[in-house]
C-alpha cells in the first residue's frame, strides 16, 4: 500500500466543524448540505456513514475525495490539512475512491482501464503489470481482464471498479453508495468481498469509509456514523447503537387497522416504517409483550417480536426513516 | 502486510499521464467504427454533391475565371477539411460529458495526476483524432489535380491541428456547463454550422460584402480555412491567416486548461 506518514498516529480522517452550502438554482434557496459536521476516522477502521438521501453523505465524500473544498471548517487526512495544495496531492496518493457510478471506461477492457489508472499513479511497465495481476487475483477477476467493461454484469463491473480503486495500494478506501443499482445477490457478493479483503495481507490496515442508506451494509462496519440534515446524530459500533435503545420491537403489517388498535389499546406508540407498523416494547419482551402478542395472535394479525435495528435507532434519534424524511403520521 | 498490491509512489509525471489518457481517447475512437465512417462519409458526400452542383456557377478568386468542376472541387476541399475537423473535435467535448456522467472523470480527478495533464490529454486526444480523420480527405486533392508536397502536408496538418485545438477548447468550456449530450449537440450545432458556413469554405470572403463580410472576417475559422487553402495550393499564404490560426489554437489550449485545470465545480 502507499505509505502513510511514518510513525503517524493521527486519525486517517479528521473533519472539524465543516460547512458546505450549495447555491439554489434560479430563485431556489441555498441548501446547507453539511452543517458544522465533525467526524474522526481512526486508521485501519471500517466506518459506515448511514443516512437517507439528502443527509449530506455524498457531499461529505466529495470533500473527503478532494473534489470540493468546505466553505467553513477543516479536513485533515493523516494529520495533513487538505486546505494546502501539496497536502491534497500527497493525500491523493494514498486514496482510493469507488463512486456511485463505476469510474471505468466501458469501451476499454478491464486491463486497459487498470493500466490507465496505474499511469495516473505513476505505475508503468513491469510495476504496472505486476500490480494489475495482483489486484486481479485478489478480486477474482483475472479471467475477465481482457473483456470490455461494457460487456460485464453490474456486479462484476463493481468488482472491477474496486480493483481500479485498490490498484495503487491506497491506505484509505472510500466507497460512496458503491452497491447502488446492484441486485440483491450482487450486492451481498460485493459486501462479502469487502469482508474478505480485511483478512487479506495485501489490504490489511486499510481504512474503509463507506456511505450507505442500507442497514445490513452498515452492520458490517466496525462503527456506524448516522447522518441527518448535514450533521452527525449518532456514532458508535452497530451493536451498541441498537442495544442503547433497549428492549425489543413488535412488527406488524403496515396497514392492519386491527394491529393499530391493539397496539394503541396497549399504550404503545407505533409508526409505519419500511412497509411495517413498528412499536417499541421498551423494557423488553416481558409481560406486556406477552399480552400484546397474545391479543394479536387471537385477532389473527401476523406479528414478529425482534430486537431493534439501526433503522429504529435512526428513527429514535431523528424522527425520520432511512428511506427519507418521515411522512406525516409515519414516524413515532 | 506481506506483500502490498503496488508500490505506487504517486509521482505520476504529467507526460506519462498525458500519454496514457490520450491513448485512451484514441482507443475509444477506434472502438466506434460507425463514428469514424459517419464523420468521413458526410464531408466526402457533401464535397462530391456541392462540387458537382456549383461547378458551373462558381468563380474561384485565385483563378479569376469561371471554374470547372475540378476548380470548385479544389476550392471546396479545404472547406470540407474544416467541416470534418469542426464536427470531429466536438466529439472530444461530448466525451467529457460522458466521462463526467459515467464517473470516469471523477476517478481521474481524485488521482494525484497533474491537472494540466488531464486537460492536455483531452485537448490532444480530440485534436489528433480530428486531424487524422480530416487528413483522410487529403488524397482527394490529387483527384482534382491539386497536388501538394510534404511541406504543404505539414502546413495543412498544422492548420488542422490548430483548428481542432480551438474548437475542442471551446467545446470543453461549453461542456463544463451543459449536463446532457443532447443539449450540447443543440448548442454546438447552433454555433458550429454558422461558423462553418461563414468560414469561406463554400464561398470566398472576397465575394461577400457588408455584414456578411464582417461576420466572416470576425470568424476565426475563416482564417484557419484560408491557411488550409494556402497549404493545399488553392490560395496564397497570408501571414495574418497563419497568425490567426495559431492564435485560435492557443485560445483552445487556454480554454481547455481553464476548464479542466482549475477545478471540479461541476462534477
Amino acid at each position: 500500500m502507499a505509505d502513510r506518514p511514518a510513525g503517524s498516529t493521527a486519525p486517517a480522517l479528521d473533519v472539524r466543524d465543516v460547512v458546505r452550502t450549495y447555491k439554489g438554482a434560479g430563485s431556489a434557496p441555498a441548501r446547507r448540505a453539511l452543517d458544522g459536521l465533525s467526524l474522526s476516522v481512526g486508521a485501519g477502521s471500517w466506518v459506515a456513514l448511514l443516512g437517507p438521501n439528502g443527509s449530506g453523505k455524498s457531499t461529505l465524500v466529495r470533500l473527503l475525495a478532494t473534489l470540493e473544498r468546505p466553505d467553513e471548517g477543516r479536513v485533515l487526512a493523516f494529520g495533513d490539512d487538505l486546505a494546502g495544495r501539496d497536502a491534497t496531492r500527497r493525500f491523493r496518493r494514498s486514496l482510493g475512491v469507488v463512486f456511485q457510478h463505476p469510474g471505468l471506461d466501458k469501451l476499454l477492457t478491464v486491463r486497459e482501464n487498470l493500466a490507465a489508472q496505474g499511469a495516473l499513479h505513476g505505475l508503468r511497465g513491469r510495476a504496472a503489470r505486476g500490480a494489475i495481476a495482483r489486484v486481479a487475483g485478489l478480486l477474482e477477476i483475472a479471467d475477465r481482464v481482457h473483456d470490455r467493461v461494457g460487456t460485464l454484469s453490474g456486479g462484476l463491473a463493481r468488482r472491477c471498479d474496486l480493483a481500479r480503486a485498490l490498484l495503487p495500494g491506497p491506505t484509505l478506501l472510500i466507497l460512496d453508495e458503491a452497491t447502488a443499482g446492484l441486485d440483491h445477490d450482487s450486492r451481498l457478493g460485493f459486501l462479502d468481498l469487502l469482508d474478505r479483503l480485511r483478512g487479506r495481507s495485501e489490504t490489511a490496515g486499510m481504512t474503509i469509509l463507506m456511505t450507505t442508506h442500507l442497514m445490513d451494509e452498515a452492520e458490517r462496519a466496525d462503527r456506524v456514523v448516522m447522518m441527518h440534515a448535514g450533521r452527525v446524530v449518532l456514532d458508535g459500533p452497530p451493536a451498541a447503537l441498537r442495544e442503547a435503545l433497549g428492549g425489543a420491537t413488535i412488527r406488524c403489517p403496515a396497514h392492519s387497522g386491527e394491529a393499530e388498535r391493539i397496539l394503541r389499546d396497549a399504550g404503545l406508540e407505533s409508526a409505519i416504517r419500511a412497509g411495517e407498523r413498528v412499536a417499541s416494547l421498551g423494557g423488553g419482551a416481558g409481560p406486556q409483550a406477552g399480552l400484546v402478542a397474545a391479543t394479536l395472535a387471537s385477532a389473527g394479525v401476523p406479528f414478529q417480536i425482534a430486537p431493534p435495528t439501526l433503522g429504529d435507532a435512526y428513527l429514535a434519534a431523528t424522527g425520520a426513516t432511512l428511506t427519507g424524511p418521515a411522512a406525516p403520521g409515519e414516524a413515532a | 502486510m506481506s506483500r502490498p498490491l503496488a508500490n505506487a509512489d504517486g509521482s505520476a509525471s504529467g507526460l506519462a499521464t498525458t500519454l496514457a489518457l490520450t491513448g485512451r481517447e484514441l482507443t475509444r475512437v477506434l472502438r466506434q467504427p460507425s463514428r469514424i465512417v459517419a464523420t468521413i462519409a458526410t464531408p466526402v458526400l457533401l464535397w462530391v454533391l456541392l462540387a458537382s452542383g456549383f461547378s458551373r456557377s462558381f468563380q474561384s478568386p485565385s483563378e479569376g475565371a469561371a471554374g470547372t468542376a475540378a476548380g470548385y472541387g479544389g476550392y471546396l476541399l479545404p472547406g470540407m477539411l474544416t467541416m470534418t475537423v469542426l464536427f470531429t473535435s466536438i466529439f472530444g467535448a461530448i466525451s467529457m460529458i460522458e466521462d463526467r456522467r459515467e464517473g470516469f472523470l471523477q476517478s481521474v480527478l481524485v488521482s494525484p495526476a497533474p491537472r494540466w495533464a488531464i486537460a492536455a490529454s483531452k485537448l490532444l486526444g480530440s485534436s489528433i483524432v480530428a486531424t487524422l480523420q480530416a487528413s483522410v480527405l487529403l488524397p482527394a486533392a490529387f483527384a482534382v489535380g491539386q497536388g501538394f508536397g510534404p511541406m504543404g502536408l505539414l502546413l495543412c496538418a498544422a492548420a488542422l491541428m490548430c483548428t481542432a485545438l480551438g474548437i475542442t477548447g471551446i467545446g470543453l468550456a461549453a461542456a463544463w456547463w451543459i449536463d446532457s449530450v443532447q443539449g450540447f449537440h443543440g448548442v454546438m450545432n447552433l454555433v458550429l454550422m454558422p461558423m462553418w458556413l461563414l468560414s469561406g469554405s463554400l464561398f470566398p470572403l472576397e465575394g461577400a460584402s457588408g455584414w456578411l463580410r464582417a461576420l466572416m472576417m470576425a470568424n476565426p475559422v475563416t482564417w484557419c480555412t484560408r491557411a488550409m487553402h494556402a497549404a493545399l495550393g488553392a490560395g496564397d499564404h497570408q501571414a495574418g491567416a497563419w497568425l490567426a490560426t495559431g492564435a485560435f489554437g492557443a485560445l483552445g489550449v487556454a480554454l481547455g486548461w481553464a476548464t479542466l485545470g482549475r477545478g471540479v465545480r461541476r462534477l
